[in-house]
């Protein structure tokens, strides 16, 4: 029997996926290094192509992405002050200081070694955790699966930005609209009012577009004062010119930085953003240059950038070994590859390894391709910022609308895109975040699943949810979580501070 | 358009208890005391649970007369611009045109008319508007059309 790496080295190693690998690469490096377009907006847009590819060109494409795109995301960081994604928004300034000191070229290069070396190690975890961590997730049954699902989900709440009551509103919006259609275990049809298109469900893909990318058209054509930004006369040539002593002195940060964005990025709605914060936060304060940091010091951009690839990885491990995304991105991806009749979890290790180990060397691939294109991408920078926006915004609208259409062949997914495109903006403007709304859709009908499952094996007695060791600690777990914002509540009326 | 969150809380208590009251008529599994009901239910629970709430806190900062939340409903900045209205409502007409045209006029024509519309309007030359308008759809059109084999309308005109 072939070892299954072997085929995963040839599915990976054909000349469609690669080129499929260099193209989603440049249009990653694209969308990133365009203000206000953010990797997740890249995906939304690239996943109606990949509905069309077979499953590995498709993964490839999705990764390649988003490594690139949160790279570029340092380059109008750095020229214009103004966070490609939000993933760069940590060290924004610090790099725009050493813009204006003259160092350009060592800000993005230093951002794109780090980046590169920071996925790579990021990958190398997922490789591990993702096999060691599977073994376990083999004695999960229905009752385990449930409440990792609940507390994958309230951690992406609480640990996302602003309020977190709304965080929750906003994924149990999520979770309500994963009801409408038919339920698979009764055949009886939810919440559709007679309408045969919506017994199949609202459509991922095109919900996906409309909350990520209409709502951002939306959000673009509502601000009135479109001034194109002054692009630094700087020329961005040397790009590699003294980052080598950058690295050379700051080893130990690049170590950090690649490790905590790994580990942050395992948690659920983290993500490769709060990588860049927290890693940027430690590099400061265990820094013995403390009073440098804002004024153009490259350890900080060392630790930061590193974290945010790195986190991209993180973010696949819960993915692939108990089929609960990480942050946005993944959720997307995991809609593809349901959509490919590949079920993420610990049956893919003995059902599909080939297509693990596949994703595992795409991580690998993509990032040392982020190297050649990132290096190109920083020498026609000037060039990519000059794209006008009011030329990008109705080429991307078209975009979604043939995407949305492209899905269900029908206008019945521009529908959904633009209904799901106004909510999400409605939502922003009030203060609610969409991305616990994009997991709840994914995530409800697994949830709901394994939660009538258990429902049915413990014969409707809730008692049961907490009759097996590891069902009880994760349901205690849960359970803490769900108490904690309300404890803080209490403790900020006193204190003054509340967030819930 | 930016409402206090007493409003919303009172919004999603609403909307909770007529989507609790709509899964209680689902019919049960069968030999079971539950079924498709349940889950729908307990999102209902939660949501009316974040609707006290936020009724709660709204309620708290208006009377507290805090700046923010402080008013029942408030626009954002751009209400005041009559440019950033007109092009926010043409984004949402030019989608609503896309899905009452696009099956009787043909995905070209709605694509390009959408498209040199909004170029224009976001301050392009007529020239270039008609030009990037004509490229973008041809692209499209052979991406989609062509390439990933997506039956695209083609309408009465066959285009």
């Amino acid at each position: 029997m072939v070892d299954p790496f072997f085929v995963a080295l040839e599915l990976v190693f054909q000349p469609y996926v690669l080129l499929v690998i260099v193209c989603s690469g440049a249009f990653g490096l694209l969308v990133g290094s365009i203000p206000g377009l953010t990797a997740t907006m890249a995906t939304a847009l690239l996943v109606p192509v990949t509905f069309f590819m077979d499953p590995i060109p498709a993964i490839a494409a999705i990764v390649t992405t988003v490594a690139t795109a949160i790279f570029a995301g340092d380059i109008p960081g750095a020229l214009l002050r103004i966070p490609g994604t939000p993933a760069s928004a940590a060290y924004c300034d610090e790099a725009f200081a050493m813009t204006r000191k003259g160092q350009a070229s060592k800000a993005l290069g230093v951002g794109l070694v780090c980046s590169v070396i920071g996925g790579l190690l990021g990958s190398a975890v997922l490789m591990a955790a993702t096999s060691t961590l599977a073994d376990f997730a083999f004695k999960f049954s229905s009752f385990e699966y449930f409440w990792l699902a609940c507390l994958g989900l309230s951690c992406a709440v609480i640990v996302s930005t602003g309020s977190v009551i709304k965080g929750f509103a906003s994924l149990l919006i999520g979770l309500f609209i994963s009801t409408i259609g038919i339920d698979l275990m009764s055949g009886h049809p939810r919440f559709t009012f007679g309408s045969i298109e919506l017994l199949g469900g609202v459509s991922f893909i095109p919900a996906m577009i409309g909350m990520f990318a209409i709502s951002e058209i939306l959000r673009f054509v509502a601000t009135a004062d479109h001034v194109r930004p002054q692009i630094p006369h700087q020329r961005v040539t040397s790009v590699f010119e003294g980052v080598g002593s950058v690295l050379s002195k700051y080893r130990w940060n690049l170590l950090r930085g690649s490790s905590l964005g790994a580990l942050i990025g395992v948690l659920p709605g983290a993500g490769a953003d709060i990588a860049a914060w927290v890693a940027y936060a430690v590099s400061k304060r265990t820094s013995k240059e403390k009073e440098k940091f804002g004024d153009g010091h490259a350890e900080g951009l060392v630790d930061a950038s590193a974290a945010n690839n790195a986190g991209l990885s993180g973010a696949w491990v819960p993915a692939l070994v108990f089929g609960i995304p990480g942050d946005s991105v993944t959720a997307i991806a995991i809609g593809v590859l349901y959509m490919k009749g590949m079920n993420p979890g610990p049956m893919i290790f003995l059902e599909n390894p080939q297509i693990l180990n596949a994703v595992f060397i795409i991580f690998f691939v993509a990032n040392l391709v982020l190297l050649p294109l990132g290096y190109l991408a920083i020498r026609l920078s000037t060039q990519m910022l000059k794209i006008p926006a009011r030329m990008l915004m109705p080429a991307i609208l078209l975009f979604c609308l043939v995407g949305s259409f492209a899905i269900t062949n029908s206008v019945y997914g521009v529908i959904v895109m633009l209904v799901m495109g106004v909510l999400a903006f409605a939502m922003e403007e009030n203060g609610f975040p969409i991305a616990p709304t994009i997991l709840g859709i994914v995530l409800g009908g697994m949830l709901e699943e394994m939660f009538l499952s258990s429902m049915i094996k413990s014969d409707g007695n809730f008692l049961e949810f907490f009759s097996r060791p590891i069902a009880a600690s994760l349901g205690v777990l849960t359970i803490a979580v769900w108490v904690y914002p309300i404890m803080t509540s209490i403790k900020g009326n006193i204190t003054g501070q509340n967030r819930l | 358009m930016k409402f206090n969150d007493a409003i919303i809380g009172v919004f999603l208590i609403i909307f909770a208890i007529i989507e609790i009251l709509y899964a209680r008529t689902f019919p049960t599994l069968f030999g079971q005391q539950f079924g498709p009901s349940e889950f729908p239910i307990l999102i209902g629970i939660g949501l009316a649970f974040c609707g006290a709430v936020l009724i709660m806190r709204g309620l708290r900062l208006r009377y507290k007369n805090a700046i923010v939340g402080g008013a029942l409903v408030s626009v954002g900045e751009w209400i005041e611009s009559n440019a950033a209205i007109t092009n926010f409502a043409l984004v949402l007409l030019s989608i609503l045109f896309f899905i009452l045209a696009v099956d009787d006029v043909g995905f070209v024509i709605t694509s390009f008319l959408i498209l040199a519309l909004l170029f224009k309007r976001f301050g392009n030359s007529f020239a270039t508007s008609m030009i990037g308008a004509a490229i973008m759809t041809g692209a499209t059109k052979y991406l989609f059309g062509f390439w990933l084999l997506v039956p695209l309308p083609v309408g009465q005109f066959g285009l």
